[in-house]
């Protein structure tokens, strides 16, 4: 066989055997997540990041599990760690659905996991004490060797102002109006 | 990339030579390293000194193998026609490289442990192995020798895609890198010297 037919056939190897694409969700030494009372970076493994994917802005479908942040004392503030608890495990991932080669654009949703009822669906609607960073693109390296970047394009964001959005304990309320129910019809 | 055997045989040969009233030994431990290459690509590292280290020396590889250097960018070298297009690419014992075979094949590494070994790391990634046929912890002292750095990401080949393992705030995430024999990997850190010497004793 000669050299042109061997590059072929590796070419074709790197196709089938790379159809996935991999990124690296972590943002150590890129861009920060910031607050108001923590403006070098926030800190604490309650707040986590989840990184948002899809074809376009309009289409952030997918998402890996979120990752905390780092504790207090880390020397890498406003970073989130993937190998930490509840997180996807590893900073490398495979981005479903996207081969090698191709443009995926990603934004990241933070909020307080302490805080009750905060999630993704408050932190992608703004909420105040959860933050949302611009929507940006990553291309997927065609080498099949290139060590994957991802979060390169995004810019330091912060938490949204004010203080977290608590939600009404519902059943209190219910309950309570149920009581007031009752003393009425009492009364009457 | 399996690891199958490892060292069988080492032979420690102990030449002495009296001279006056002073002794000079010399030991030398020669052994080989065989490894299980799967189809495609596999990052691995020469671990035995082999004379002059060039790719024809260091690898009896079937026709169609390719071999891939990081040197802040990929410099390719393929096996076609029973030849090695750059035939002066050295492979020394603490460098680590890409190879990728036609098919799943078995080669055997062949050469003298490097005892002393200093190797100068570039800041930002550099692609390794530890420079003595030895497994376990990178960082640890009986295995890979490497000092971890505030910052230092490992990054291993998983056969299609790549694990990155960190170390921050003085611990390693999720977990602690560990090597087999004759495995390469990346590190991406700060500039410095990484020595791994090894001693008979």
């Amino acid at each position: 066989m000669n050299k042109f037919a061997y590059l072929v056939a590796a070419s074709a190897l790197v196709v089938s055997a790379f159809g996935q694409g991999s990124i690296d969700i972590g943002n150590r030494g890129l861009a920060l997540v910031t607050s108001a009372a923590q403006p070098n970076g926030i800190t604490g493994t309650s707040f986590v990041a989840q990184v948002w994917y899809g074809a376009s802005a309009g289409a952030l479908t997918k998402n890996f599990a979120p990752s905390p942040f780092r504790v207090a004392t880390t020397s890498s503030p406003g970073t989130w760690n993937p190998a930490g608890v509840g997180g996807p495990g590893n900073a490398i991932q495979t981005l479903d659905g996207f081969a090698a080669g191709s443009t995926v654009t990603l934004q990241v949703a933070v909020w307080d996991s302490a805080v009750a009822g905060a999630g993704a669906a408050s932190a992608l609607a703004k909420a105040p004490g959860t933050g949302l960073s611009e929507t940006f693109t990553y291309t997927i390296p065609t080498d099949p060797l290139a060590i994957p970047g991802g979060m390169g394009n995004m810019k330091t964001f912060a938490l949204a102002a004010g203080a977290p959005v608590i939600p009404e304990p519902t059943t209190v309320a219910l309950g309570a109006l149920g009581a007031a129910a009752l003393l009425l019809r009492r009364r009457k | 990339m399996n690891t199958k055997s490892l060292l069988l045989a080492a032979v420690v040969a102990a030449v002495g030579a009296v001279s006056g009233s002073a002794q000079v030994t010399s030991q030398n431990i020669v052994g080989y390293v065989r490894l299980s290459l799967n189809q495609g690509f596999n990052l691995i590292g020469n671990q035995l000194n082999n004379g002059d280290n060039k790719v024809g020396t260091v690898l009896n590889v079937p026709d169609g193998t390719a071999v891939y250097k990081f040197d802040g960018k990929y410099t390719f070298n393929s096996f076609v026609d029973g030849a090695w297009d750059a035939p002066g690419m050295t492979l020394t014992p603490g460098e680590g490289f890409f190879i990728k075979v036609p098919a799943a094949t078995t080669i055997t590494l062949i050469g003298e442990v490097s005892l002393n070994n200093s190797k100068a790391l570039a800041a930002g990634i550099n692609l390794l192995s530890v420079p003595v046929p030895l497994a376990g912890a990178l960082t640890d002292a009986a295995a890979g020798g490497l000092t971890a750095a505030e910052g230092d990401v490992v990054y291993q080949w998983t056969g299609a895609s790549f694990v990155s393992k960190e170390f921050v705030d003085g611990a390693w995430a999720p977990s602690a890198p560990t090597v087999k024999v004759g495995e390469g990997f990346f590190l991406k850190g700060a500039a410095r010297t990484y020595s791994r010497n090894f001693s008979v004793n």
